[in-house]
């Protein structure tokens, strides 16, 4: 009873599974490319060109060269393990359509972790620069950018020795987060946004030291060099790394760097000069062996400054907020910190409970002269909004900021600004007092 | 006219006076039956011989059978007289009726106990086979049959017939006995902690063993012979009262409709029982575990058990049946409910993972990292098929390998695994005809795929994973989850005897979770689960209740609270 | 079969309609409510509400009259057998250009996001004969598809918002209200395209047990999108901010945001194939209605014939009514809000004041 239309059932299966091979056969396959098709791209750099072309320059990764898969350790060793190639073009696709004419396998691009801009460009004006960035689905939003002083295919000359790849040494330092990092999405977003004006980090290169085995070998390392300010889309300075730091502050992404501090806090007096009498080579050759002198006489005197203080910030917090006050727009930083002391070279007591506060009044002040510097540099001379106070003042007074808008750079530039800074020194390293003090090296 | 014809004919059918059976006692009868056997042999196991009586004649009674037994040289037709009374014989096959038993039970009581005891035959032919039944023989199942179809189904049952001259019945005398395999660990479901014994492949043993454990009267086993030719005898049982009562209407009805030359192993019913034929998951659960089916009738579901096979089946069964091993339910609830999360997991990655493969490297390589990425590229470098050929290949090489070890005798068995590790995963990798990468994955697969408690379930998923290999090979992402998809919707509306396939995730139903994905402690599941949707659900207490006579904790008190 | 026939629990059709009715919304409706509402469109999935629950309160009377009948047969009864059997085509008309819009979609997001190079025909194509597949097996089967999706779906969404957590900028949320209500309204209005697709209830309170229960299980299932709206559209707007109107289907682009690490360098391949998972529910389920309602209206005893027929007309036109996402763009902003708001409110509507007036109402005895 069941037989007939099971085997009209069996017929109608054994049909779907034929058309169902044969549409495997003719369908499908469409975007299909195997892993050793691909040229896989991982650093790109993006410059202007004298005629005002984009010149696209990508790092490619050469598999074979990392891994031996056949053998053991790694490839060859002979040659690097990545290579450049350039092209120019009126738009990034367009450079890319020209690069993949010098590639025997198809252009990928979807692992690309840093882009790297041009000062040239960034000057230029980095807003169609973004506008493919965002648009091509292959790139990843979350990419990260910086800019560099010169032009930006030199970074993509240097060869890193910690990391095989230098995208990998180039993210990895970014994200040790001395500045903030930026992704696409970032910049992007400042890029959109009222009242913002972006930032990105800025990268340089640096002369490692040789070892025999290098010598002749171009030795270059990256190098974090500030931040690249921009006023709009365009770039118009660079805060060095110094300054850098305050804006890390401002805008709430402290690092987690030490802020080095004299003590005591007053401008010191400078050292007397040690003295320094004229002995003859081999007489001094005695007396630095002999013992030195015992006496209240501070240790590393000789040092240029001897009398710093390092803190290590372990927690931070950053709120910026907009206020009136008598009519007027002022900006409130209030900023807060919990430090460990890591180095106690001006032999301060901490073990008085009183020296704590002290301690503490002067770092605030020296955080807050880091968050001034930036200010000075970003208010007076860039005039660029990077910490974003105009979109702060739109979240908080939105009526306001309409009128504002227009003219906000004008305003921005004499906008007062009240930092408050509160440090707390929570523990003081390892040790309590500098344990290679003597008692009476000990400052009170 | 023709009805009253009709009507007439159906009354005799079915009063069947004297004239219209036919017996033995006919020559006629006993000609026409033996030149049956010899010229249309194909018929008898279909038709028999309806209503042929056994006759008074001994000869022709012991004629008819010895040619329907073909002279078989294993049928053993021992003559005798009863006391110093009526001839008789004692007929059976002593391969599968015990001769020892038949001697000392039968035949000595028959003649020289009767003797001894000075017992006297009666005359009237009624009473002497009474007389035999009740007071001579000494086995336990002792029956009368008149019908000459009736007599040799049992004699091929093993049992023996008493004919005596005169009486127009055989008295069958249960004798039968042969050798079967001691009960023994199962094989294909082993456990570290639980019952050790299995079914074997006889039918009472395997009776005895779901009965031992159920001590209510309420077990119930239902007889029926399935298979023209192998007339196997099939067990359905169930607890009276736990399984629902559609259920077994519906056990019923599938198997009477069953028909076929014969049942070999209880895999042939479940092909005949299967909701939907044409689909690679099994509906049916089989298993060789008393044990497990005494759960499952506990949870209200049927077992079928078969004469000659070490498997019972059990319906309905959901997927998640097919993922549970004995050992859950015995080992404690917090390390059985990792193991199957665990299990699950691994299914996924059974069905998934090559696919999976395929797609991150020739469709998305974006969604790998870096590292990875580049450590697979690598891999692949020299490498001279396409991803999907080779996943493909090594998928087909690992089952391969697999079978080859199931069907070699164990100690090759062991060789053929090591050549397979050696040729596959040293060879063909530094030979680079194969990536690393993709050996581990196929490694992995075929690794988790033997964490499948039940083996047939376990085939199911490696099909999908195929069909699912094919799709995302040709169709990438789309045809992943396509295929996916489909595989969803296939399982979900499965069922099981009319359960849904999938339950009781989907339709949800939560009490019943508590053994399902998980397995929490015993106390807390405290409804019995439903077999069927319908079921009366119950409370099961394990506490008394505060007007209860109160017994100790783990007493195990289980009753039925009285509110349904 | 008559839908009155296989059953669902009130529980299978909440969990049928979050997944069912929310998947589209979820990726695509923040972009277009942003376009309106900016940093408030957050607030558009809430005032979509009163509307919303409106459509479900018309369908929970209409279906409370005729409790065993579908919109397309009782409406005859109701307005007369010419206007009726005009309801119920509009009906009809309304869930097919729903489904081939949602095929669409779903083909256009497919083939931006992972398969750029696939016809789109065949994207379609295959979607409508696997979603067929699922249709043919009759409601019972959707719902117990809704409840294995559902929950996947809700995690889903959760694991993209977890992990896009370390981006997210709650400041960019603020100003709250910067233009007022009116923007937020408007960008209600365009929402309500989307949850006012519970006008399915016409075609789906018949199967389920228990009129009341399922109800209130519609209610819930709109609370349930309202709030999972209101969760992605403000995780959207705080990880993309200005960015969140330009881009086209931005909660995938905020899986993009996130990664696994060392395991998952992207997640939104993974995000696109459970996506497509969940647009085939909601494929499926229009489908459904779509049928019925058809076969209702022309009398067709069986209506799982017409699934397969019902399902290359689908993706054909799917393919054929659109040239662009950009056309497809303009029309979700601008034409389809009012155009939606026809079938799923006026429609519903009309017929229920009109059968109150008439007082009709399936016969006692019919209810059984």
């Amino acid at each position: 009873m069941r037989g007939a239309s099971h085997r009209r059932g069996l017929a109608r299966s054994v049909l779907a599974a034929a058309g169902f091979v044969l549409f495997l056969l003719c369908g499908g396959c469409y975007d299909r490319i195997e892993l050793n098709e691909l040229a896989i791209a991982d650093l790109m750099a993006v410059d202007l060109t004298e005629d005002g072309l984009l010149k696209v320059s990508l790092q490619f990764i050469i598999p074979s060269e990392l891994t031996n898969p056949g053998g053991t350790g790694a490839g060859s060793g002979l040659r690097d393990p990545f290579y450049v190639i350039e092209a120019v073009g009126e738009t990034i696709p367009e450079a890319f359509s020209r690069v993949q004419a010098k590639l025997p396998r198809r252009l990928f691009t979807s692992h690309l972790r840093v882009i790297v801009i041009g000062e040239d460009l960034a000057r230029a004006g980095i807003g169609p620069l973004f506008e493919s960035l965002t648009r091509v689905r292959e790139l990843r939003i979350s990419a990260d950018v910086v800019v560099t002083q010169g032009e930006a295919a030199e970074l993509l000359r240097a060869a890193p020795r910690l990391g095989r790849l230098p995208v990998s040494a180039l993210a990895n330092m970014l994200h040790q987060r001395i500045v903030p990092v930026r992704s696409i999405r970032e910049v992007a977003i400042a890029l959109a946004s009222d009242g913002v004006d972006p930032f990105i980090p800025a990268v340089g290169l640096t002369q490692r030291i040789e070892t025999e085995l290098e010598a002749g070998v171009r030795a270059q390392e990256y190098e974090l060099t500030g931040v690249g300010i921009f006023r709009g889309d365009r770039l118009v300075g660079f805060a060095p790394l110094d300054v850098a730091r305050g804006l890390a502050w401002l805008v709430d992404d402290p690092p987690f760097a030490v802020a080095t501090i004299p003590w005591p806090p007053e401008p010191d007096q400078p050292a007397p000069p040690l003295e320094r009498p004229d002995v003859s080579p081999e007489e001094a050759l005695i007396r630095r062996d002999a013992p030195p002198a015992l006496g209240p006489a501070r240790l590393g005197s000789g040092l240029k400054e001897p009398n710093r203080i390092s803190p290590l910030v372990l927690r931070a917090r950053v709120n910026v907020q907009a206020e009136i006050q008598d009519g007027r727009i002022v900006m409130k930083v209030d900023a807060r910190a919990i430090d460990d002391i890591v180095t106690n070279q001006a032999g301060l007591d901490l073990t008085d409970p009183d020296v704590i506060p002290e301690l503490e009044k002067a770092l605030e002040a020296s955080v807050e002269e880091r968050m001034r510097a930036m200010l000075r540099l970003a208010q007076e001379e860039l005039e660029a909004d990077v910490v974003g106070f105009g979109a702060i003042v739109r979240r908080r007074y939105p009526e306001l900021w309409r009128e504002l808008r227009r003219d906000w750079h004008a305003y921005y530039r004499d906008l007062p600004v009240y930092i408050t800074v509160d440090v707390k020194v929570r523990r003081t390293g390892l040790t309590a007092n500098p344990p290679s003090y003597r008692p009476e090296q000990i400052r009170k | 006219m023709s009805n009253l014809f009709r009507s007439f004919l159906s009354w005799l059918k079915r009063r069947r006076p004297a004239f219209l059976q036919p017996s033995l006692d006919s020559r006629w009868v006993q000609q026409a039956i033996e030149k049956r056997v010899a010229s249309k042999p194909g018929t008898i196991p279909d038709k028999g011989f309806p209503g042929v009586r056994m006759g008074a004649r001994l000869d022709g009674n012991l004629s008819v059978i010895r040619e329907l037994a073909g002279n078989a040289p294993d049928l053993v037709m021992r003559d005798l007289h009863i006391g110093a009374g009526p001839r008789a014989a004692v007929v059976f096959f002593d391969t599968l009726g015990r001769s020892e038993v038949v001697a000392n039970q039968v035949i000595e009581p028959l003649t020289y106990g009767a003797m001894q005891k000075g017992l006297q035959p009666p005359r009237d032919p009624a009473r002497l086979g009474q007389w035999i039944r009740t007071q001579v023989v000494n086995t336990t199942r002792v029956t009368l049959e008149t019908e000459l179809d009736n007599v040799v189904r049992e004699l091929c049952k093993g049992k023996s017939a008493l004919l005596v001259e005169g009486l127009p019945h055989a008295i069958i005398i249960d004798t039968a006995g042969y050798d079967s395999r001691n009960v023994t660990e199962p094989i294909g479901e082993p456990v570290v902690r639980g019952p050790r014994d299995g079914f074997v492949d006889n039918l009472k043993t395997n009776m005895s063993l779901i009965r031992r454990r159920v001590g209510s009267p309420m077990l119930r086993f239902e007889w029926m012979e399935l298979g023209r030719w192998t007339r196997t005898p099939v067990v359905i049982t169930y607890l009276h009262g736990l399984a629902d009562e559609k259920l077994l209407e519906e056990v019923r009805r599938r198997l009477a409709a069953i028909d076929v030359d014969g049942i070999i192993d209880t895999s042939y019913i479940e092909e005949f029982i299967e909701d939907t034929p044409y689909t690679i998951f099994p509906q049916v659960l089989n298993t060789e575990r008393p044990d497990m089916v005494v759960a499952s009738l506990l949870e209200g579901r049927v077992a079928i058990l078969a004469e000659g096979s070490p498997f019972a089946l059990i319906v309905p069964a959901t997927l998640w049946a097919f993922m549970e091993a004995a050992e859950d339910h015995y080992q404690r609830w917090d390390g059985a409910t990792l193991v199957r999360l665990l299990r699950y997991g691994l299914v996924a990655l059974v069905v998934l993972f090559p696919s999976t493969y395929v797609v991150a490297t020739t469709f998305h390589p974006e969604m790998l990292p870096s590292t990875m990425l580049i450590s697979i590229a690598a891999a692949r470098e020299a490498v001279p098929f396409s991803s999907f050929t080779e996943v493909l290949l090594m998928e087909i090489t690992l089952e391969a390998l697999r079978e080859a070890g199931v069907r070699l005798p164990r100690p090759i068995g062991q060789t053929i695994g090591i050549v397979g590790a050696i040729v596959i995963g040293e060879a063909a990798v530094s030979a680079q005809i194969v990536s690393a990468p993709v050996v581990i994955i196929v490694a992995f697969t075929g690794i988790s795929s033997f964490v499948i408690p039940h083996f047939n379930v376990g085939i199911g998923f490696r099909i999908a994973r195929f069909f699912i290999l094919l799709l995302a090979g040709s169709l990438g992402l789309l045809g992943l989850s396509l295929g996916l998809m489909l595989l969803i919707v296939h399982l979900a509306a499965l069922k099981s005897f009319g359960q849904p396939y999938l339950a009781p995730v989907s339709p949800l139903r939560w009490h019943e979770l508590a053994d399902t994905v998980v397995r929490l402690p015993r106390w807390i599941m405290r409804r019995r689960p439903r077999a069927t949707g319908d079921h009366p659900r119950r409370d099961v207490e394990y506490f008394a209740g505060p007007e209860g006579a109160a017994p100790e904790r783990g007493e195990g008190s289980l009753r039925a609270s009285p509110g349904d | 079969m008559h839908p009155r026939e296989t059953r669902m629990s009130p529980v299978q059709l909440f969990m049928l309609l979050v997944p069912g009715i929310g998947s589209t919304a979820v990726l695509g409706l923040p972009a277009v409510t942003a376009a309106f509402a900016r940093q408030d469109a957050w607030l558009a999935p809430l005032a979509a509400l009163p509307a919303s629950a409106l459509v479900i309160w018309v369908c929970g009377r209409l279906a409370a009259r005729f409790p065993d009948e579908t919109f397309a047969e009782y409406a005859p009864k109701v307005v007369g057998w010419l206007p009726g059997k005009l309801c119920g085509l509009l009906l009809f008309w309304y869930f097919f250009h729903l489904d081939a819009a949602i095929s669409r979609e779903f083909a256009d997001f497919l083939i931006a996001t992972a398969h750029p190079r696939t016809p789109m025909a065949l994207a379609v194509g295959l979607a409508a004969f696997a979603t067929a597949v699922a249709v043919r097996h009759g409601p019972e089967i959707l719902g117990r598809l809704g409840e294995l999706f559902a929950l996947p779906a809700v995690l889903l969404i959760l694991v993209i918002v977890g992990l896009a957590y370390s981006s997210v900028d709650m400041r960019l949320l603020e100003p709250v209200l910067e233009n007022g209500w009116r923007p937020v309204f408007v960008s209600g209005f365009l929402t309500q395209a989307f949850t006012g697709q519970f006008v399915l209830l016409l075609v789906l309170l018949p199967s389920v047990n228990g009129l009341q229960h399922g109800v209130k299980a519609s209610y819930l299932a709109l609370g349930a999108i309202a709030a999972a709206l209101v969760l992605v559209s403000a995780v959207t707007i705080a990880v993309f901010g200005p960015l969140t109107p330009n881009l086209l289907w931005p909660f995938f682009k905020v899986s993009r945001v996130g990664s696994f690490g060392t395991v998952l360098a992207r997640v939104d391949p993974l995000v696109t194939g459970l996506w497509v998972a969940g647009s085939c529910l909601k494929l499926s389920l229009h489908r459904y209605a779509a049928v019925v309602t058809l076969a209702h209206t022309v009398g067709v005893r069986d209506w799982r014939r017409l699934v397969l027929p019902m399902s290359g007309l689908v993706a054909a036109y799917a393919v054929g009514h659109l040239e662009s996402t950009v056309e497809h763009g303009y029309m979700l902003s601008y034409f389809w809000a009012p155009y939606t708001q026809l079938f799923q409110l006026v429609l519903p509507a009309v017929v229920l004041i009109v059968a109150v007036l008439r007082g009709v109402e399936a016969k006692r005895d019919e209810r059984g």
